[in-house]
């Protein structure tokens, strides 16, 4: 059976906290600390990655917002705020559209909407995350640097990256948890749906980002009504890291949403 | 394809994906309430099997429609 390892941390208004492809809820170690000041943090693994079990390999963004309902329901938490990043913004947009009612307002952090709209990678990157799957966990930190950061980060802040790969390592995945959760954002198809997701929005997005590119975030801020758009200069995809600063925006605007 | 037709498609997916919504938390409903394993196991992976092959199903449709 499917067995999802959460954690909780600070007090407040609840937000849940969903992470991309591949990483455990332990990547969220910047931001956590920032959001907890003022919230109750719930953070979990997906299926398949980290301490979190799946009993298929056979993952849809459906299945996963599913999943992190299961998290609000085991936290006794009706509804909450919830950010997603990069595939968990994808299964956050998920949540909202299949669970609107235990959604409070949104953040859509480095993501895409699926379907034939959304705007692919460059070739470069595509190719990097089909030979990706068959690296080893620390080959494939190191590889995917030009991919997650932007230029600045790259040469300003190595010492950043470095810790982030640490702690990413700390939690490796197996490969088919990969595959399967490669397959679940290829699927993944929100596009015409979006306007229904009537929750306050959040739609952040590095302008340098490369793996999913930035004219993917102004795309859904169009379509979702309550949305706003942040986009932050010169970051890359794991712009938490670049731009740590966004994080107390980011508590701000759920301020603003309680 | 006309914008009519194309709110017909778009109405159908949709009514096919209350179905599937419908259909799996029935399944669940009925788990619930039984009384003994492996059946409750059983039925719970037949609605989890009945969501995924649907979100596929309506996924792959709604992608042709936006195409």
């Amino acid at each position: 059976m499917t067995a999802l390892h959460w954690e909780s941390t600070g007090a407040g208004d609840p937000v849940l906290m969903i992470m991309g492809l591949g990483l455990s809820g332990g990547a969220w170690w910047r931001t956590v600390p920032v959001l907890s000041r003022s919230l109750r943090v719930i953070t979990f693994d997906n299926r398949g990655v980290g301490r979190s079990r799946a009993r298929l390999h056979s993952y849809t963004t459906e299945a996963m917002a599913d999943d992190a309902v299961s998290v609000l329901d085991a936290a006794g938490v009706e509804r909450a705020h919830v950010y997603g990043f990069s595939l968990g913004g994808m299964v956050a947009q998920q949540l909202a559209l299949r669970h609107p009612a235990r959604v409070r307002s949104l953040v859509l952090g480095a993501t895409h909407p699926g379907g034939p709209r959304a705007v692919r990678p460059d070739a470069e990157v595509i190719a990097f995350f089909r030979r990706r799957a068959s690296m080893s966990a620390k080959a494939a930190a190191q590889a995917s640097v030009p991919f997650n950061y932007g230029p600045r980060c790259r040469r300003e802040h190595k010492d950043r990256i470095a810790e982030d790969i640490r702690r990413r390592l700390a939690h490796p995945f197996p490969e088919q948890a990969y595959r399967a959760q490669m397959v679940a954002a290829a699927l993944h198809n929100c596009y015409r749906r979006l306007t229904r997701i009537e929750a306050p929005t959040l739609v952040l997005h590095g302008r340098e980002d490369r793996v999913v590119p930035v004219a993917n975030a102004e795309i859904i801020a169009e379509r979702i009504p309550r949305a706003e758009l942040r986009i932050l200069e010169d970051a890359g995809h794991l712009y938490s890291t670049e731009e740590p600063d966004v994080d107390d925006e980011i508590a701000r605007f759920f301020a603003g949403a309680a | 394809m006309s914008p009519r037709v194309d709110e017909l498609l778009e109405a159908a997916v949709n009514a096919y994906e209350d179905l599937i919504r419908r259909s799996t938390d029935l399944q669940r409903t009925l788990a619930r309430g039984l009384p003994f394993e492996p059946a409750r196991a059983v039925l719970n992976a037949t609605a989890d099997l009945t969501r995924d092959i649907g979100a596929v199903q309506i996924s792959g449709v709604r992608w042709l429609l936006d195409s």
